[in-house]
């Protein structure tokens, strides 16, 4: 099936065609999700609601990019977006600690996220990857999709709408960012 | 991510200028693909770590960080994604059908509903004018009251000119009566 045509079959929702994209694409956007979140539950399900927003969406796709950029450019954003919505959450749990509401008085469903999380599912993370953590977000964007999913800056450049020197400016200030901070950790 | 030998041989023309610059050897270090392996670093760069010990540890410790990195990476897919997604999706569908039957059930009641909040209202305004009537009619019993004491006055005063007029009268046939 030529990706033109499982495009129009997504569109018809033909279930072969997304049995297809899913087989096809499911690591690539469970990877950018556990790349950006290091946590294995909550990349499995981020991967999910992906999907189904995809499914839900085909319609909208234009065509003018791959599959693959359009999955990356949703993956990113989606894990953006869930880390923001984590930090707001730790906020308003750090707010509640302060006026003295446990968590215990409080009937919230359970939400796993990166920073709640228990150590089962949250990774020991390395010296890299929480550098890459601390980096601008537009450089951790434009280093991982480049170095850890060995896309070439052009495809960066698509997914993140940025053009090809504004990218290569990115990543050259996140090497730089890493030597500084990891050179005297590695020695 | 393919390079071409000719960006391959700038790189190497421009790290000839600088044989011994660790800044460049560090920055290249860095800009390594997650996947690299010892074996498949630039050999340039080889050259210079084989002469600085302080840039070949660096090298090393980034190629084990990446290596790690990469190796927490999944490589077999979960073979019930698709069966997972497609519950999800059926359930999904399920709830917005259940919502819009619960829609559609609310505006086939609309008429009912609809008739009684206008019996209710219409309640609701009879009430509040039986209570307003309630409250206006010491009111209005207070006016009559005024009116019917105004008449009394009248009255009292009429019965006061009829006694004044009636002692004249006696006043002005008294007199001719007594000798």
């Amino acid at each position: 099936m030529t990706e033109a045509e499982l495009v129009r079959r997504l569109k018809e929702k033909d279930p072969a065609a997304w049995h297809q994209l899913v087989e096809q694409h499911q690591l690539l956007v469970y990877n950018v999700c556990k790349g950006f979140l290091h946590n294995a539950h909550d990349a499995e399900d981020l991967s999910q609601d992906i999907f189904i927003e995809v499914f839900n969406n085909a319609h909208k796709f234009r065509g003018d990019a791959k599959i693959s950029t359009w999955l990356y450019r949703i993956a990113v954003n989606r894990s953006l977006n869930f880390m923001r919505n984590s930090n707001k959450r730790r906020f308003w749990k750090e707010i509640d600690a302060l006026f003295g509401v446990s968590a215990s008085q409080k009937t919230t469903a359970f939400v796993p996220s990166v920073e709640t999380a228990p150590m089962e599912t949250t990774e020991q993370r390395s010296l890299l990857d929480k550098a890459i953590s601390q980096l601008p977000e537009n450089q951790r964007i434009a280093f991982t999709l480049n170095k850890i999913e060995e896309l070439s800056y052009a495809e960066v450049a698509e997914i993140m709408a940025l053009s090809l020197s504004a990218i290569e400016s990115l990543i050259h200030r996140a090497r730089q960012n890493l030597r500084k901070k990891l050179k005297n950790y590695y020695k | 991510m393919s390079v071409s030998p000719q960006e391959n041989e700038l790189k190497r023309v421009k790290l000839k200028k600088h044989p011994m610059n660790c800044e460049h050897y560090e920055l290249m270090i860095f800009d390594l693909p997650f996947s690299t392996r010892e074996a498949d670093v630039d050999t340039a760069l080889r050259e210079h770590v084989s002469q600085c010990s302080s840039c070949r540890l660096l090298l090393n410790r980034h190629l084990a960080e990446m290596q790690q990195i990469s190796e927490k990476r999944r490589i077999h897919p979960n073979p019930f994604l698709y069966q997972d997604l497609l519950s999800r999706i059926e359930n999904n569908a399920s709830t917005a059908k259940e919502s819009a039957f619960s829609a559609k059930r609310i505006l086939r009641l609309s008429p009912t509903l609809m008739s009684a909040a206008a019996a209710i209202a219409f309640g609701v305004w009879i009430g509040g004018r039986l209570t307003m009537d309630i409250q206006t009619s010491p009111v209005n019993t207070s006016e009559s009251r005024e009116i019917m004491l105004s008449a009394v006055a009248e009255d009292l005063h009429l019965i006061d000119i009829s006694e004044s007029t009636l002692e004249i009268y006696l006043m002005d046939n008294q007199n001719p009566e007594q000798p």
